[in-house]
């Protein structure tokens, strides 16, 4: 649905030249989520303007729903950019406009002159995110969820094929945050609309992504499916931005406790995915080499159905048959590190 | 006897008095109109045409910039006598009330310019490019988004307008506009009459007043934001 070619884009010239995107490519599915993640000034922004080409590409190519969009411009442009739908993290309504004027703002754009067709789709815009009350409301009078709802319905109004959005929830409360990105993912169910999603929130990643993409310094570092970054981050961006959900580290007094009484034990980490989490491998374990496990640490997630995690234990016993547990554990495929104390 | 004398002399100065505010008024709303036909568009094209904007052009909008300028910084008094073969022209005597609005018109025009640049200017760059994002023509920026968005600071701008074209009118005397100024300046002025200079400056107060608070009603009333 969306193809992008080595795409480049150089702000300014001389001795102000900003590389701010330096060569991407990425491929986004029909109906898929994509995430954007990165650090700020990392090229977020710039990339997704570059799709509906609010910002020109220097170089490289923007292909959606099979027009390249760096080859258009004046009406022909303008008539593919009706299809593209966008919300922004500042919303930028129309203040002068009630809700539904802002919702058949778009409508209006493109050209629909039935005041009656303009009206129903309105209506249908509203009761989708849950705003039929607020239609005569002025912008100013809503909160900052409900200026995205109207956002959202407003981006939504000519049926787009994509949505993109560039940090929608980032000006918004977690909770708030929380419903916004539920209503994205019920559209993006319901209508099969592929969605962009730009963000420095790893939350908002984990929460609705399919397919997430590291953006560093104009460059993806990392890109595939979320469960795979979280489960198996390759770049340290990837590891620092899962660090910000999901803690692996171990709390200090932990670290301390083991330094003590070292001898004979050895403090491991254990990843699992999946089914592994369900079997009774710890205990299984303690039975076979004859040793002790002393669970200190443990956390589980999800991410659409798919259970993973990590736990950390401290296993006292001969190193002899510690090292024997640890191969065992391999060997079911699991991921297993030595915690290395000092 | 000596109270129709009084009344008389009170209802010829009352006459005069009311004829010259009619006088002020026709010339201030005349070239207030007249000034936005032409100033509008030129703000339009002054914000649209800069750096950057939907119909960006650096070099008409630098020339632009300059003749409205130039324009802006001649004298009125100057304008008042350099103006007068157009003035003649266009209405076909460079004398009276109307010969009067075509200096103040045209002296109006890059001043309105500017107020509308400015109010222009307000409008969230963001707001203009989630249009841009959804397709929107330069034409339906300007009428759909620039114009509603900054209808309130537009209505504040015509209020400092119509107030300052006020203040010129009173020198629209030099080419026999007439007008409450003219009138101050006449009978208050070159003959004393203090009282007439008086009911003049009453007058002009209550008129400035009047308009600047039915400018901000107005303007409050359209501001959504
Ligand atoms: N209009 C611009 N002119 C010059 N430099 C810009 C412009 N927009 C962005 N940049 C620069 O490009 C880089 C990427 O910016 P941006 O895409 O906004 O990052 P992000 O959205 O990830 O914070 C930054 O170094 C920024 O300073
Ligand atoms: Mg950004």
């Amino acid at each position: 649905m969306i193809e992008i070619k080595e795409l480049k884009k150089i702000y300014g010239h001389g001795k102000n030249k900003v590389v701010a995107l330096d060569g991407i490519d990425l491929n986004i599915k029909p109906g898929e989520i994509f995430g954007i993640i990165g650090l700020s000034g990392a090229g977020k922004s710039t990339l997704i303007r570059c799709l509906n080409m609010l910002e020109k590409p220097t170089k490289g190519k923007v292909i959606i729903d099979g027009f390249d969009l760096t080859s258009l411009s004046g009406d022909q442009l303008r008539s593919v950019r009706r299809r593209i739908g966008m919300i922004f993290q500042h919303f930028n309504l129309l203040w002068s406009r009630t809700v539904a004027d802002n919702i058949a703002f778009p409508l209006e754009i493109a050209g629909e002159k039935d005041k009656g067709k303009i009206e129903a789709r309105v209506n249908e815009l509203l009761d989708l995110v849950d705003l039929s009350d607020k239609a005569n409301a002025y912008p100013a009078q809503l909160s900052g969820g409900q200026k995205q709802r109207v956002g959202i319905a407003r981006a939504l109004a000519n049926n787009p094929k994509v949505l993109l959005c560039d940090e929608a929830t980032s000006a918004l409360d977690p909770q708030t945050t929380g419903s916004i990105l539920e209503l994205l993912a019920n559209i993006n169910k319901k209508l099969g609309i592929t969605m962009v999603i730009i963000t420095h929130e790893m939350a908002v990643i984990k929460a609705i992504c399919d397919k997430v993409a590291v953006i560093e310094d104009g460059k993806i570092v990392e890109s595939g499916p979320v469960f795979d970054l979280f489960t198996n981050p390759h770049t340290k961006t990837a590891r620092r931005f899962i660090s910000t959900i999901n803690s692996t580290e171990l709390p200090d007094v932990i670290l301390e406790r083991q330094k003590i009484s070292r001898g004979h034990s050895k403090l491991i980490r254990i990843s699992f995915i999946g089914s592994s989490a369900g079997e009774p491998i710890i205990s299984d374990m303690i039975q076979k080499f004859n040793i002790k496990a002393n669970i200190l640490y443990g956390n589980i997630d999800h991410i659409k159905n798919n259970i993973f995690g990590t736990l950390t234990v401290q296993l006292i016993g001969a190193d002899s048959n510690t090292s024997q547990a640890l191969t065992y554990l391999e060997g079911l495929g699991l991921k297993v590190e030595v915690i290395n104390v000092e | 006897m000596l109270s129709s004398a009084i009344t008389q002399y009170l209802t010829t100065q009352g006459l005069q008095i009311l004829v010259a505010t009619g006088q002020t008024l026709q010339m201030v709303f005349l070239s207030v109109i007249f000034s936005y036909i032409f100033g509008l568009p030129l703000g339009i094209i002054l914000v649209t045409t800069s750096p950057g904007h939907i119909l960006e052009n650096k070099t008409f909008n630098q020339i632009l910039g300059a003749i409205i300028n130039a324009a802006r910084s001649l004298p009125f008094i100057i304008l008042l006598v350099v103006i007068i073969p157009f003035t003649r022209f266009l209405v076909g005597s460079s004398i009276g009330t109307l010969a009067a609005t075509v200096p103040l018109t045209v002296s109006a025009i890059p001043f309105v310019a500017r107020m509308v640049e400015t109010s222009l200017k307000e409008v969230e760059w963001g707001i203009i490019e989630a249009a841009l994002a959804m397709g929107a023509t330069p034409w339906q920026i300007i009428s759909k988004v620039l114009l509603p968005e900054s209808l309130s600071s537009l209505i504040l701008g015509a209020t400092i307008t119509t107030i300052t074209l006020i203040g010129y009118s009173a020198m629209a005397g030099f080419v026999g506009g007439g007008g409450i100024g003219d009138l101050a300046m006449r009978y208050g002025f070159y003959r004393y009459q203090l009282n007439i200079l008086l009911a003049c400056v009453v007058i002009l107060i209550v008129m400035v007043q009047v308009i600047q608070m039915l400018g901000e009603k107005l303007a409050s009333l359209v501001n959504k934001k």
